[in-house]
């Protein structure tokens, strides 16, 4: 999958879910003392590949793509 | 004894009939006085004696996901009502309890769903309940939180999973949460398994970051507490759903406080074949000194989502809207060291 190559908090290893599919709980970032919640599309440097693929990113690319053409009716809270 | 004696009750056919109640139809049950019916129609009556015994204490045992399917409501009006004086349940349980305090939910699923499917979509299934990851991290996020506020405020003291558990309900408003309730009414929860469920992960994380300020909780803290309530109860009563650790804590301490049980009801669906405790017959435990071999007992083969529940409405039809029952844990307390 073409999302698995790329870079983001929804495929990296320390992610779990916050709001699905846009905001990321990082456990990495907590245990460093820092904010927690992060966007899914985002990421750092210490990005690390899952185990298993997820539908995150592609889910959350899906939703801002869907807000870029259609701001009103964002499916995210 | 003689032939006639073995041929003195009749099964008497059950009778169904328009707006029966619950209890109506659990005393078809106990005419019939036969299989799983007759042995549901039994475990109301001994759940009713042990209420109106002023001289018992009853312990609630809880294994399994029991909160996640439904049974949360009851369980904190039975505390509410004080129709059970103490809890013993897995820690899994009140993780539950506590996802639902913070507004979390689980949802009716299928137990046929595609659980790959279910993990591309961080959903949890517990059979055929669905649950969010979300609600579950905004909990060990909540309650990583909690737990620093827990160790700041108990300045270095070591609690005990019951103290534990009221310390979580002081910080809780949900007025249907069950850790709310005992805080309320003063009820203990005791949690065995502590660290064998979401609480375990989120004490790793609260230490991860405060490891000068850990929360500390002793699992042997609360032996003495719970032996004392049997000993200086009058009469005991156990009320198992499920089996597993929260069983055995209750029967452990009644065998340790040189006290058998009085009153005994099990809701399970386990065997007894395997050797474990969950399944294990009630005439099994009286050959530990767990139970009286004189003792009310029953154990009921079936769904304890479904046995529970109507046993509490059939009892509480017996009783009526206006009774309240005073525990003799409350006179029992304050002669606890």
């Amino acid at each position: 999958m073409k999302t698995e190559k790329e870079k983001h908090c929804g495929n990296c290893s320390y992610h779990d879910v916050y709001h699905y599919p846009d905001k990321i709980f990082c456990v990495y970032r907590y245990l460093k003392g820092e904010n927690p919640i992060v966007d899914t599309l985002w990421h750092c440097e210490n990005w690390t590949p899952e185990t298993q693929p997820c539908f995150c990113v592609q889910d959350a690319k899906n939703n801002a793509k869907n807000i870029q053409e259609n701001p009103k009716h964002s499916s995210t809270a | 004894m003689r032939r006639e004696d073995l041929l003195a009750s009749p099964v008497e056919h059950i009778k169904i009939k328009p707006k029966m109640t619950v209890n109506e139809l659990m005393l078809e049950f106990e005419k019939s006085g036969s299989f799983g019916a007759g042995r549901l129609a039994a475990a109301c009556n001994i759940f009713e004696k042990m209420l109106r015994d002023e001289g018992c204490t009853i312990f609630l045992a809880l294994a399994g996901a029991a909160v996640p399917a439904g049974l949360r409501t009851v369980i904190a009006d039975l505390i509410r009502k004080r129709q059970i004086d103490a809890l013993v349940t897995t820690a899994a349980n009140m993780v539950h309890d506590f996802i639902e305090a913070l507004g979390g939910h689980h949802y009716k699923g299928h137990w046929a769903a595609d659980d790959v499917l279910l993990y591309q979509y961080h959903v949890y299934r517990i059979y055929d309940i669905f649950v969010p990851e979300e609600d579950f991290v905004k909990m060990d996020y909540h309650c990583a939180e909690m737990f620093t506020k827990i160790a700041e405020e108990n300045a270095g003291k070591t609690l005990s999973s019951n103290e534990l558990a009221w310390e979580m309900g002081k910080r809780l408003s949900d007025p249907n949460s069950i850790l709310r309730a005992a805080y309320e009414e003063k009820v203990p929860i005791f949690m065995p398994a502590l660290r064998d469920s979401e609480f375990g992960y989120i004490h790793w994380l609260h230490s991860q970051r405060n490891p000068q300020n850990t929360l500390k909780v002793d699992a042997f803290k609360e032996v003495g507490y719970i032996i004392e309530m049997f000993r200086k109860s009058p009469r005991n009563g156990m009320i198992v759903l499920g089996g597993g650790v929260p069983r055995n804590t209750v029967q452990h301490a009644a065998v340790t406080a040189r006290k058998g049980i009085d009153y005994a009801i099990v809701l399970t669906m386990d065997r007894a074949e395997t050797g474990g405790l969950s399944g294990s017959t009630l005439e099994e435990t009286v050959s530990w000194g767990k139970l009286k071999k004189d003792a009310s007992k029953i154990m009921v083969i079936g769904d304890m989502l479904i046995t529970f529940p109507i046993i509490v409405a059939a009892v509480n039809e017996r009783l009526g809207e206006n009774y309240t029952r005073t525990p003799a844990l409350t006179r029992i307390r304050s002669k606890i060291t």
